[in-house]
């Protein structure tokens, strides 16, 4: 990476200044990523014929969109200077939510947006609690967790049950080849570029983030950021949580389990920071990739799931140390 | 500014106001609202349930509630270091696994309680390198230790746990955790012992007047030539050796445990006990005997809603309450998040 | 571990007590300190003046320990040192007082005043049993001597006025002052009133003539001159000009921080 040191101040060309930040939107920090995902890649298909089928990497893709939808959420949380550990939780809630009420004879449809509504509602509550109660981000959410995961076995009876009608297993099925999950992945994706770069509200999210002090002596309203962003994080767990479970075909409370150390994992990797103000929705679809990529190939090659977690589990610990390393880190 | 102290005694409101900050500052009101809600769980669950108040069930709460208070101990010393752990439930599934396939192995159970515990050892000096060498922030190193810890169990366990079957042992010395001493659950017994050990280690050691000044203020105590990364390690460590600890017990009780026989939410259980007896989530504050009482608090809520027969989850639901409301006590102390 | 130094070591050599040479630090592209030389004698109080950001700060810190120079030496009494952790600097019986203070708002006077140096009995090291009430009974006394109103040794430091946190950041320093050969004070009475920075300035003088060298960063002119046997001028990192403070106006030395060149001043 080269940056040419511009003087402050100095007007700058503005196609160049578009292909600039168009080039630091999409690569930038990601270029190292990129190169270890080509790799992983080029390793699994040197050892597994069929990995870079078309059939596999849909595989991979419809497998990443879940993730990805609430990784996307959880970046926007920590770009902003949050955090979100009810992500698995609230997904659940929505879950068995939405599975419930479409087996009492809800149309699909509508049991797909109360699943939805009651993501965003999750997501406002966490943002009301931060930032009225005062109450820490880690703190407060992992009440949530706590309280949610409490609601989804309340809903359920603490029973997981099969769905006995193939209707609500959408996420199963293919348009024009393509699972209907990767559209939603699409979806988020373009959606959330959108809001983060292209909005106002969404570039000062960076600032909020970054340090909310400066943000409040700018006059900013940082306690509306922060509901906006949980409020809009709780949507995405709303899709994610209705997708999953029609993934599932299932109505099981305790079906996003471990799904933070993944979500966690991949939001890391693309370059989100604890400290907030930094990340990227393309940052977040790389790891997102990335760590499915890895989990598929690992399996594939008749690796247990077991040491998939310990390879993740590392590769986590390695991408933050690698990104913090030019910025101190942890002092 | 001058910070001149008038010469004639302070004046009485001056008296009063200094006390009122004095217990705020040492935490004695945690202590305060702790007593009163353990009272009240006395007597709504000794309503509800009549048998709650026989020796029988508070021995047995002891019992279910001693490894919570081995691996809260550890993780209090962490979080006032300025370090939330949240690698303790997997720690304590691997150092189970570890414990109960050696003894299978037909070693003897020493050797295995040893390996157990010096797995925890391991774990956390992983931790401390990654957080004191890589400068890695607390919370995702031992993130990514509670996902290797947990896979390395499955490992070790030749992934017999995952249906959840236990591995079970007849060895007794292993299982020496599930009998008595006059009339007291060992655990209970193991678990005070630790917690008192803990109790003088923080209060009136160097080593816990340390645990303090690094989680207060870690770049001053650089400045002031105490060995911080060092310390910090320290810390990690005894968190991890403490959560294996925890899960040797929890293995003997049961006679041998897999990578599934601990719940993944203990940690969350463990944390809420911590926060609950007024450890900051910032670092720097906190004691023991909040902790003990935390886990009190939490061990006879758990036990009281069982036997008053509110199924398991509606605790989650009850302790993500607790959790907010002792927040929103800490939040009110020091003004909050901002 | 020796608790009594003798002040002046193996000093008989007659080389300065400390000497720096070439001392350089950069953070990023601002060079905070470039290519400073400086020597400290025996009984000697040295002032360092300079605008915001001359480096001045860093100087000391790089003496402290807790910033590694880039480049350059550092040598007390003539002999080349070691000093890379803030461990280093207080084994050669440096301390100082930091311009953030360093102090633990969650402890107690006592335990700030003396941390890393708590008297303990029973095991050894880290597992010692604290004398807390030996800390608050030397504590108290510390405080009394250098005549230090705060009202207990047990409140937290966290509640302190400023001018108390900068006395207690004082107390910590000269507390241990017979280990102690160089004391280091970055701007010690900045947030003192007039009656506390009188104390201070008493104060310096009295431990001087204990057998301490001092070097002291200030930004009121007229007390370093008068405190000061020589007062050392930096600008943008680097060292301009080390006057003799019996000598040089106000004036003259404002000129050379202002200016930032010996020759504008026409000094003789
Ligand atoms: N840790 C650091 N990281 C980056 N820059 C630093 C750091 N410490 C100092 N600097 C920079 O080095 C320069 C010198 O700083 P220093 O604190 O030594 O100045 P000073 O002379 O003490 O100023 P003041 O009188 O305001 O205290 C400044 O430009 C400062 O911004
Ligand atoms: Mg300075």
């Amino acid at each position: 990476m080269t940056t040419t040191a511009t003087p402050p101040g100095a007007p700058l060309d503005s196609r160049a200044q578009a292909a600039a930040r168009a080039r630091r939107l999409l690569l930038g920090q990601h270029v190292l990523l990129l190169i270890a995902l080509i790799l992983l890649g080029t390793y699994f298909t040197s050892r597994l014929d069929f990995f870079l089928t078309s059939q596999n990497v849909l595989t991979i893709l419809r497998f990443s969109a879940v993730t990805f939808i609430v990784a996307t959420g959880f970046t926007l949380v920590l770009i902003g200077g949050g955090l979100d550990l009810s992500i698995g939780s609230g997904m659940a809630v929505v879950g068995v939510t939405s599975g419930k009420l479409f087996e009492a004879g809800v149309p699909l449809v509508l049991a797909f947006v109360i699943g939805v509504v009651v993501g965003v509602a999750i997501g406002f509550v966490n943002g009301f609690i931060v930032t009225q109660f005062r109450i820490n981000p880690l703190i407060a959410t992992l009440a949530m967790l706590f309280a949610l995961l409490g609601v989804a076995f309340i809903i359920t009876d603490g029973r997981s049950t099969q769905l006995r009608d193939d209707g609500f297993r959408f996420a199963r099925e293919n348009v024009g080849g393509v699972p209907v999950p990767v559209f939603f992945l699409i979806a988020t994706a373009v959606l959330s570029v959108v809001l983060l770069h292209t909005t106002k509200a969404g570039r000062h999210l960076f600032a909020v983030g970054g340090n909310p002090d400066a943000a409040r002596q700018a006059a900013m309203n940082v306690d509306r950021f922060r509901l906006g962003m949980y409020t809009v994080a709780g949507l995405y767990t709303g899709i994610a949580g209705v997708l999953l479970a029609s993934d599932l075909g299932a109505i099981a409370p305790n079906s996003a389990r471990n799904w933070e150390l993944y979500v966690a994992t991949a939001v890391f990797l693309g370059g989100a920071s604890l400290t907030g103000g930094r990340g990227s929705v393309v940052g977040t679809f790389i790891g997102v990739v990335f760590v499915s990529a890895l989990d598929n190939g690992l399996v594939q090659m008749a690796v247990r799931p077991q040491i998939v977690l310990i390879v993740v589990g590392t590769a986590m610990i390695l991408a933050v140390a690698f990104d913090q390393r030019p910025k101190g880190g942890f002092r | 500014m001058t910070a001149v102290v008038p010469e004639d005694p302070p004046t009485e409101t001056s008296v009063w106001s200094q006390r009122l900050r004095d217990l705020v500052f040492s935490g004695k009101l945690t202590w305060v609202t702790l007593g009163a809600v353990i009272v009240a769980e006395f007597v709504v669950f000794s309503i509800a349930a009549p048998r709650f108040l026989s020796t029988t069930n508070l021995l047995n709460t002891g019992r279910a509630t001693a490894v919570l208070m081995i691996v809260a101990t550890g993780a209090t010393f962490g979080l006032i270091s300025g370090a939330l752990d949240i690698s303790g439930a997997s720690v304590m599934a691997l150092s189970g696994t570890i414990g109960t396939q050696i003894v299978i192995a037909g070693y003897p159970a020493s050797l295995a309680i040893l390996a157990a515990i010096a797995s925890g050892f391991g774990a956390g000096l992983v931790n401390g390198f990654v957080v004191v060498k890589l400068r890695v922030n607390p919370l995702v190193a031992t993130l990514g230790m509670l996902g290797i810890a947990y896979g390395l169990a499955f490992v070790v366990d030749g992934g017999a746990g995952i249906a959840g079957n236990l591995r079970q042992t007849t060895d007794a010395a292993y299982g020496v955790m599930k009998n008595d001493l006059v009339g007291i659950p060992l655990p209970l017994v193991f678990a005070v012992l630790f917690a008192a050990a803990g109790w003088v280690l923080l209060a009136k050691t160097r080593f816990g007047l340390y645990t303090y000044a690094v989680g207060g203020n870690a770049s001053a105590g650089r400045s002031v030539a105490l060995p911080v990364d060092r310390l910090r390690m320290m810390y990690l460590v005894f968190s991890g050796a403490c959560a294996a600890t925890g899960g040797w017990v929890l293995s003997s009780t049961l006679g041998g445990s897999g990578a599934a026989s601990v719940p993944g939410t203990l940690i969350l259980t463990v944390i809420t006990a911590v926060i609950l007896g007024g450890v900051g989530l910032m670092g720097g504050t906190g004691t023991m005997g909040g902790t003990i009482l935390g886990v009190i608090v939490l061990g006879v809520l758990e036990n009281g809603m069982t036997l008053a027969g509110w199924p398991t989850f509606y605790q989650y639901v009850v302790e993500g309450l607790l959790l907010l409301l002792a927040v929103g006590l800490e939040a009110v102390r020091t003004g909050g998040y901002r | 571990m020796n608790e009594r130094a003798t002040p002046n070591g193996n000093g008989s050599n007659g080389a300065p007590l400390l000497q720096l040479r070439g001392i350089c630090r950069s953070f990023g592209h601002v060079r905070a300190v470039h290519e400073v030389d400086v020597d400290l004698q025996r009984n000697e109080i040295l002032g360092i003046v300079g605008d915001n950001g001359a480096g001045k700060s860093t100087l000391m810190k790089i003496i402290a320990g807790t910033v590694s120079p880039d480049s350059g030496q550092i040598l007390m009494n003539g002999e080349p040192v070691e000093i890379t952790t803030a461990q280093d600097s207080r084994r050669l019986g440096i301390e100082m007082i930091y311009q953030d203070l360093a102090l633990f708002d969650n402890l107690d006077v006592a335990a700030n005043v003396f941390i890393g140096r708590e008297p303990t009995r029973g095991l050894p090291s880290l597992l010692g049993f604290l004398e807390r009430r030996r800390m608050h009974r030397e504590a108290a006394a510390l405080l009394q001597r250098l005549n230090i109103m705060i009202g207990s040794t047990r409140l937290p430091v966290g509640v302190l006025s400023g001018g108390q946190r900068q006395m207690v950041a004082i107390a910590r320093a000269v507390a241990f002052e017979e280990n102690n050969h160089i004391l280091l004070m970055d701007e010690p009475s900045a947030a003192l009133g007039a009656t506390e920075s009188a104390t201070v300035t008493e104060l310096i003088r009295d431990i001087r003539g204990d057998g301490l060298s001092i070097m002291i960063i200030s930004h009121r002119i007229p007390e370093v001159l008068d405190l000061a046997d020589r007062v050392m001028v930096m600008k943008r990192g680097e060292h301009v000009a080390t006057l003799d403070a019996r000598s040089t106006s106000v004036e003259e030395c404002v000129n050379l921080i202002v200016a930032g060149a010996p020759a504008a001043t026409g000094q003789a």
